[in-house]
């Protein structure tokens, strides 16, 4: 296929550019730097094979200059047939139409149809050649150059063979080598094989269970025999420690019983006879020291009654000494205080007279007590006071407001000139009338009729300021006249009021000058003179009181003091009363315990004879109970009880003894089986027997603790055995790991079949095509360098190109010269697309300047290889040299021209 | 009118270890351990709270192979509460617990019948002093039981109602060995009223009455491969002989396989929020269970070639992993596939005349089988999965493994091979 016509509608910097003129052979393109080289090859790669997604890597060339995103190519195929290929913006690489004659087209796959089904990978990799990809040859390493010249021949563009291949392998060998040990497999094997190791162990521990099990239930068995013999040897042996231990008691027991035989018979004796006998003569005793010593305390009752003596004559007077004692307190207060009162009386009296004289002639004391002043009079002075108040007020306010109106008018009439009403009215009207002039005259342009109506309007104003306002004296004047009535309606009032005051005076009785002030003042001081002279009677009664008391008790006293000690007697009335009172007290203290005394020894006395009645018969009663217990006398009660003693004594012993046996042995046949075998034997045979069973004993515990001890190992072994998740864990671990080397055989099987399916595509190529690729280069590379390398030699089992010379000399990629790589991988290139081309349609080769860098020799050279090359298809090349231009051109390329 | 309740279970693979898993959380690798035997203890909580008159075990117990006591005596004790409850149990062994394989010394409580391996034994089920139904089993006596055990049943009483236990794997069901062999015409003729049968993992009512053929399919799941829910039937016969049989979920923990489509992300931050809500919705539907996922991502996409990246990919798993982690129910990512590719299209490349597509085409080629180069592709496998000591621990590669490795092999290679735009 070979481009005829460009036509960029809008991508990157072009919009509505034509590219014409292309034809077979080589095309060159001149334009300077950055005038579009690249993004014309994209616009070619991208009508042709699709707009590429959005990424961040790859340049969308949006259109910049307007015109809509996209363009055409109109092209001529192999076959001869005309296409125009138009992609527009749209889904999955734009949207494209292929017009081929009268078919249209619009499905990418029928444009791949048509391009031989060229991919825009290879297509960019082999048919774009740039000058920058040449000189990257020179900057990669060694092997890199290797592999890409080689892959040059394999359209793999910057794709390199080796690296793929040396990752596959690195890939592999990370996960598995057949003799290593240190890969992820082989390391996960060796955990693999040490679990399974483990896993055999548990589990043929595991398989010991059964045994375990047997054995423990054998031994438990076994066990079970042992007990049986033990509980029995043990039962000797306790039934023999009961003998040694119980033949002591068995021997007291023996012994008991004997001399209980060898003792009387005691019928119904209590045991507690010598004690009630003790308990009868402690009590005889006890009422003979209580005799005692009540007649020991009547006769000290006696003594005390005798010295007990009191004033009997005193006593006799009791209700007189009482009253004595109750007024003795008033009577001192009569006596301190009657002086005092009877001094502040006189003061009192002195006072209120002088206040009397006061009030004035005909106040005496009856009339003052009489004086009662009513409520009604109180309220009809307080109503008095309130009226002369507001008559005042009046009197006041119309005496203020007439002088106040008489100044004013006054003062006007001192103010300058007064005329009548209509005066003022005429000088107004020529007030009036001069401004009505200068309005007019200044309207009609009259202007003496202004100049003089202003001289009118002037006096006017002047005059009607000097004439006072005639209205105002007017109006004070009635004023004055109405507060000059007012005044004299006020002060006849105000008479007329002193008159009522005066009458009501009267006929309370008060003197006609007092005001209502007055008069209320007046009726509080007869108010104080009447409670002087009540206080004055109070007192007048309080002496009388005090002087009573003093007389009274004089008397009483008189008629007691006779009786009582006169050596004591004052002449102080209240220290005789104290000292009555005092041996009164006395007295009467001494009476009554005298009465007390004299009771106490009449019970004494009465009580005394009781208690010698009882002894008499607790007498009687001890030696009725000495009879009771058929003893003779006191003494054979106690024999009695010695033999009483002796036998309960022996009694208990034996029940001690029995009882003790029958706790150890057991009761009813046990112990008598037990009593029944001592007499037969020594506590010598028994111990001997003892010691042979204890022997028998501990041989078979012995045996039997060795038994469970063996049991309980076996036990703990089958616990473990039975509880233990090791086996499982170990188990769910090793299956990890085997899933995990299952899932690496698949990840090493994948790696392992991309490795042997990448050689099998390299055998092929290099079997099938590279020979041809080779030749064609090899043609091509020969021309470059002017027949000086005629061979290309690929060695079998290696991507490395070598070449010889004439003089069959080789050189290998690396030690060829930087011109020499370039030139070689040039040539490889071409050959690619010579024997690709052999199998498909040819597509338009693109060169960005390729050989500027070329040599003068080669330079030439390459562009005469490059015309051999493009006969019969279509070469591209851009350069921004001029002179490039100009070689290319002499060697017969066509320029093609950007419109 | 109820006639006889009862509860049907079979491969409760009691403290077997979870097979096919790489890499587990260490506390789901606790809950793993504990699963069976809890999904079991939940049946035997189940039989008690719901009164049921009989359980039935079908086989499979424990993993013979595996020799775990522990599995033996906490089945013993699982039956001792049944026991305890006054709910006989019936149990016959399948072709992983086989007679042979169980513990000589092992004590059963009184209500516990196990079938011997010589004959079928016939036990009647007694409930208030009548006979309710009539109990028939066999056990497999070794593993290796190729006979039809089903054609040695024969029904005693017509009147009682007769339920047979047999492990055996009925039509050759595939995935699962064809122990003891039967075909359900072979069932049928038997006269039973109920099969009860062991040994195939997933739930299945082969017939659902006259005579009703169950399979409970396994209590737990143990690996990825056995996805859905595992628990035991609930089965009722009423007295008009109608039969009801409802699935009830023991498990504990569930595998959960899901492809996700991922065409079209343009970041891995997408990527890994759509695995997380996609995980979420898995882990709802799972009733409170725990949960382990297997997904793969699907679809073309830009971010393919940073998907392919190894730390990429281990980054997006961690922080899946890391998102959920202290989640319970416990929500596992086990690993993620991925199925992506980049935004080439293989037809377009196919029909090339380049390099890449004589790769394409040489892959294709594998699917020929005249063009030999599958064995060519078998011999190179050999020093792993031949010659190598470790070998038998690997699966052998079917060939459609062996052509999914190649696809994806093809993938990584085409992935190397052409440059993203």
């Amino acid at each position: 296929m070979q481009i005829r016509v460009g036509i960029i509608d809008g991508f990157g910097i072009f919009a509505n550019v034509r590219i014409t003129g292309l034809t077979s052979g080589v095309n060159v393109i001149y334009g300077s730097n950055e005038f579009g080289k690249t993004t014309i090859l994209d616009f070619i790669r991208r009508i042709l094979f699709g707009f590429p997604r959005s990424s961040p890597s790859t340049n969308p060339y949006p259109s910049l200059n307007g015109g809509a995103y996209g363009g055409k190519l109109i092209c001529e195929l192999d076959s001869g047939e005309t296409i125009t290929i138009h992609r527009t913006e749209g889904p999955r690489g734009g949207r494209v139409t292929i017009q081929k004659g009268s078919v249209e087209l619009s499905a990418q796959e029928e444009l791949n149809d048509l391009l031989g089904h060229i991919t825009g990978t290879f297509f960019e990799n082999v048919y774009a050649i740039s000058l920058d990809e040449l000189q990257a040859v020179k900057s990669l390493d060694k092997e890199e150059v290797k592999s890409r010249i080689y892959g040059a021949g394999l359209g793999l563009g910057g794709i390199s063979l080796s690296k793929i291949k040396n990752e596959l392998k690195t890939q592999c060998e990370t996960l598995f080598r057949p003799r290593g040990s240190s890969q992820k497999m082989a390391s996960l094997y060796s955990e693999v094989r040490k679990l399974e190791q483990d896993i055999r162990e548990i589990q043929t521990a595991l398989s010991s269970y059964d045994n375990l099990v047997a054995q423990r239930d054998e031994l438990t068995e076994e066990i079970g025999l042992f007990d049986v013999r033990i509980t029995k040897l043990e039962a000797t042996k306790r039934s023999l420690e009961n003998k040694q231990k119980l033949y002591s008691i068995y021997i007291d027991l023996i012994e008991a019983q004997s001399e209980l035989s060898l003792l009387d018979e005691l019928n119904d004796f209590p045991g507690n006879a010598i004690e009630n006998l003790d308990k009868l003569k402690n009590e005889l005793g006890g009422l003979d020291k209580r005799i005692d010593e009540d007649i020991e305390e009547l006769r000290t009752l006696e003594a005390i009654s005798d010295s007990l003596t009191y004033n009997k004559e005193l006593i006799d007077l009791e209700s007189t000494v009482i009253s004595l004692q109750r007024l003795s307190e008033m009577y001192r207060s009569a006596v301190r205080d009657i002086d005092k009162v009877k001094e502040e009386r006189k003061s009192l009296y002195d006072n209120t007279q002088t206040e009397m004289k006061k009030l004035g002639q005909g106040w005496t004391e009856d009339r003052i007590r009489e004086f009662n002043l009513s409520y009604l009079q109180k309220d009809t002075i307080h109503s008095f006071k309130d009226r002369f108040s507001e008559a005042k007020r009046q009197l006041e306010s119309a005496t203020d407001k007439l002088e106040f109106y008489r100044e004013q008018k006054a003062a006007e009439l001192s103010k300058g000139f007064t005329g009548p009403e209509f005066y003022r009215l005429v000088i107004y009207a020529i007030t009036t009338l001069g401004l009505l002039g200068v309005l007019g005259g200044w309207f009609y342009n009259q202007w003496w009729l202004a100049g003089f109506s202003s001289l009118i309007l002037i006096i006017g104003i002047i005059v009607s300021l000097k004439i006072r306002k005639g209205g105002q004296i007017d109006a004070i004047i009635p004023l004055e006249q109405k507060f000059s009535e007012t005044l004299e309606q006020a002060e006849n009032v105000f008479t007329k009021l002193q008159l009522e005051w005066s009458e009501f005076l009267k006929s309370i009785n008060f003197e006609e000058r007092l005001m209502p002030e007055g008069a209320l003042g007046f009726a509080e001081a007869i108010k104080n003179i009447q409670s002087r002279l009540s206080d004055l009677k109070k007192y007048d009664q309080r002496i009388e009181d005090m002087q009573e008391t003093i007389d009274e008790v004089s008397a009483l006293h008189n008629r007691v003091v006779t009786s009582i000690d006169h050596s004591k007697i004052s002449n102080d009335i209240s220290t005789n009363i104290e000292l009555i009172v005092q041996q009164f007290t006395e007295a009467k203290d001494t009476k009554k315990d005298r009465e007390i005394n004299e009771h106490r020894i009449n019970e004494l006395t009465n009580k005394i004879e009781k208690l010698r009645v009882d002894k008499q018969l607790k007498e009687e009663g001890i030696q009725n109970y000495i009879s009771s217990l058929e003893a003779a006398n006191e003494d054979d009660l106690v024999r009695k009880h010695n033999v009483f003693t002796e036998r309960k004594k022996l009694n208990e012993t034996i029940n001690e003894c029995k009882k003790i046996i029958r706790s150890t042995v057991g009761t009813d046949e046990h112990y008598d089986s037990f009593i029944e075998s001592l007499p037969t034997t020594t506590p010598e045979k028994i111990e001997l027997e003892l010691n042979e069973v204890n022997s028998q004993i501990e041989e078979l515990v012995n045996e039997r603790d060795q038994k469970n001890q063996f049991i309980g190992e076996l036990r703990n072994k089958i616990e473990e055995l039975s509880s233990h998740q090791d086996l499982l864990v170990k188990q769910s671990e090793a299956e990890l790991r085997k899933q995990e080397l299952k899932e690496l055989s698949r990840d090493w099987a994948k790696f392992q079949i991309a490795q042997v399916m990448l050689d099998k595509a390299i055998y092929k190529y290099e079997n099938t095509r590279q020979p041809e690729v080779i030749r064609v280069a090899e043609d091509i590379f020969s021309k470059l360098t002017n027949k000086k390398y005629p061979t290309i030699l690929k060695p079998l089992y290696s991507d490395e190109l070598i070449i010889r010379d004439k003089f069959n000399n080789s050189k290998g990629v690396l030690e060829m010269s930087r011109g020499t790589k370039e030139q070689l991988y040039f040539a490889m290139r071409l050959g690619l697309i010579k024997e690709y081309e052999s199998r498909s349609e040819s597509m338009p080769v693109i060169m960005d300047d390729i050989l500027v860098n070329f040599d003068d020799e080669r330079g030439p050279l390459s562009i005469q290889a490059l015309e051999d090359f493009s006969k019969g298809r279509q070469v591209i090349v851009f350069t921004c040299h001029r002179n490039m231009l100009e070689i290319y051109k002499k060697y017969g390329a066509n320029e093609v021209v950007i419109s | 009118m109820r006639k006889i309740r009862f509860i049907h279970c079979a491969d409760l693979h009691i403290d077997s270890p979870f097979k096919g898993l790489s890499e587990v959380h260490p506390k789901l690798r606790d809950v793993l351990y504990e699963s069976t035997y809890q999904s079991y203890s939940n049946i035997i909580n189940l039989a008690i709270s719901e009164g049921v008159d009989c359980v039935l075990i079908t086989g499979d117990v424990y993993d013979g192979a595996d020799k775990s006591l522990q599995a033996q005596l906490r089945f013993r004790d699982g039956l001792q509460r049944l026991a305890d409850a006054k709910i006989p149990s019936f149990v016959i062994y399948g072709n992983h617990d086989p007679l042979d394989s169980w513990s000589a010394t092992l004590k059963w409580p009184d209500e516990v019948t196990i079938f011997g391996g010589d004959r079928v034994e016939q036990v009647p089920l007694v409930k208030d002093g009548k006979t309710i139904a009539h109990i028939y089993g066999i056990s497999f006596s070794t593993r290796e039981v190729r006979d039809n055990l089903a054609l040695k049943f024969e029904r005693l009483d017509e009147r009682v109602l007769s339920i047979g236990l047999l492990h055996t794997n009925v039509g050759e069901n595939t995935g699962h060995e064809a122990y003891a062999p039967a075909s359900i015409e072979d069932l049928c003729s038997r006269r039973m009223d109920y099969w009860a049968l062991g040994h195939v993992h997933n739930h299945r009512v082969l017939k659902s009455n006259n005579p009703a053929v169950v399979y409970p399919g396994n209590s737990q799941a143990r690996n990825p491969r056995e996805t859905g829910p595992k628990g035991c039937c609930l089965v009722t016969f009423y007295t008009d002989g109608d039969c009801k049989i409802n699935f009830v979920p023991t498990d504990v923990v569930r595998y959960k396989t899901y492809s996700l489509d991922i065409s079209d992300f343009t970041n891995i931050d997408d990527v890994i929020d759509s695995i997380k809500a996609k995980c979420e919705q898995i882990s709802e539907e799972m009733d409170g269970r725990h949960v382990i996922v297997r997904l793969s991502l699907n679809g073309r996409l830009d971010i393919h070639h940073e998907l392919q990246n190894e730390n990429n990919t281990k980054d997006i798993l961690t922080r899946v992993r890391e998102y959920f982690e202290g989640n319970d129910p416990l929500i596992w990512i086990e690993k993620f596939k991925l199925n992506t590719s980049g935004n080439y299209n293989l037809e377009e490349l196919r029909q090339g005349n380049d390099f890449i597509a004589d790769i394409i085409s040489l892959y294709d080629e594998l699917g020929d089988p005249e063009s030999g180069n599958l064995e060519e592709i078998y011999e190179s496998l050999e020093p792993l999965f031949s010659t190598w000591q470790g070998a038998k621990y690997l699966e052998k590669l079917s060939h459609e493994e062996l052509l999914e490795h190649a696809n994806e092999a093809q993938k990584w290679t085409l992935d190397k091979i052409i440059k993203s735009d």
